[in-house]
């Protein structure tokens, strides 16, 4: 149950630029998570509706996953193509040596505010 | 009318930052450092109690991760290495702040070895660096062949899968075949070593993949 923890990163992140941009009322924050990461919303909603509950600034806030589908390239033919299945394997030449492009984020992409 | 803020600040910054001071520690003390991951029961400890009674205990330094209970710092303490044990409550895992405090703990000079026995726990250990050099994940055979596919990043991830308890294959229906092709086919790079803590297959293999990592 790491969730936790990472809700609290993400509270204090929205905090931090609540209070850099003198912002008063949160309405919605939109992470990004690569598919890699294995981010569970509902997991993630259920964290932040509990540690939302006692900041006049967060509370009721909306906190929107946007799932990253992973995305590779070849090391060999840099062919760059969507890894399906996890399949980390160019679909061009074979070769299984990919670097992940695209799949393992996991930040804070922006907040919407009033 | 709502107003958007860029961010794009990532989450798990802070830990990322201890994971590089952690880094830069074990490198000034020439330490090789692998951090191990597996389900709970898989043989972890047991491993190390047979690579304890192989190698130099005195080189060796162990960082002990459980939710709860002394019991696995217990069992290798008898070997003389250097031992620490963290009591992670209710985490799941370890992460860069957890080790940073421990390594700061531990007397780290001479050790040629540091092993960080992670939580048993095939999901969240994967996503938390702690400076390490090398994330082994150990796979007893009673498990099923499908485990790389369920939790692709702790696959993804490590550099070197131990397939642990080999000498039960004749009771099970384990095809060790294909618990290779799934964890290939997610990490083609990825090395296999398969171990019998019980009959010692393996285990030269497993202390020579050690030692020619050991730095100095």
């Amino acid at each position: 149950m790491h969730e936790m923890g990472l809700v609290q990163n993400i509270v204090d992140i929205v905090l931090k630029t609540a209070e850099q941009n003198g912002i008063t009322k949160v309405l919605r924050i939109n992470i990004r998570a690569g598919q890699l990461r294995a981010i569970v919303p509902k997991q993630l909603q259920f964290c932040f509706e509990i540690l939302s509950r006692e900041s006049k600034i967060l509370q009721g806030a909306e906190l929107v996953v946007e799932t990253l589908p992973v995305k590779g390239k070849c090391k060999s033919c840099k062919h760059e193509f969507p890894v399906n299945e996890y399949r980390f394997v160019c679909p061009e030449c074979e070769h299984e040596d990919i670097d992940v492009l695209q799949g393992m984020e996991l930040l804070v992409a922006n907040i919407e505010v009033a | 009318m709502a107003i958007k803020i860029q961010v794009l600040d990532n989450i798990l910054e802070m830990n990322e930052s201890y994971a590089a001071e952690n880094r830069r520690l074990f490198d000034e003390h020439k330490a090789f450092v692998i951090n191990m991951m597996s389900s709970p029961g898989s043989g972890k400890t047991t491993l190390l109690e047979r690579t304890l009674e192989r190698l130099d205990p005195s080189q060796i330094a162990i960082i002990e991760g459980d939710m709860r209970t002394t019991r696995d710092a217990e069992r290798l303490e008898r070997f003389g290495c250097r031992i620490l044990q963290i009591c992670t409550g209710n985490a799941c895992h370890l992460d860069g702040k957890m080790i940073h405090d421990a390594a700061k703990e531990m007397d780290l000079k001479g050790v040629r070895l540091l092993v960080i026995e992670n939580v048993g726990n095939l999901v969240c250990p994967a996503e938390f660096r702690v400076g390490e050099d090398a994330k082994i994940v150990v796979l007893s055979v009673t498990e099923g062949e499908d485990k790389p596919l369920k939790y692709p990043l702790m696959f993804r991830e490590a550099s070197l899968c131990i397939f642990n308890k080999i000498d039960l294959l004749p009771h099970l229906d384990f095809s060790l075949e294909e618990a290779r092709e799934n964890a290939r086919q997610i990490n083609p790079q990825l090395k296999f070593l398969d171990i019998s803590c019980k009959t010692g297959q393996g285990l030269e293999e497993w202390t020579d993949w050690l030692q020619g990592r050991m730095k100095g």
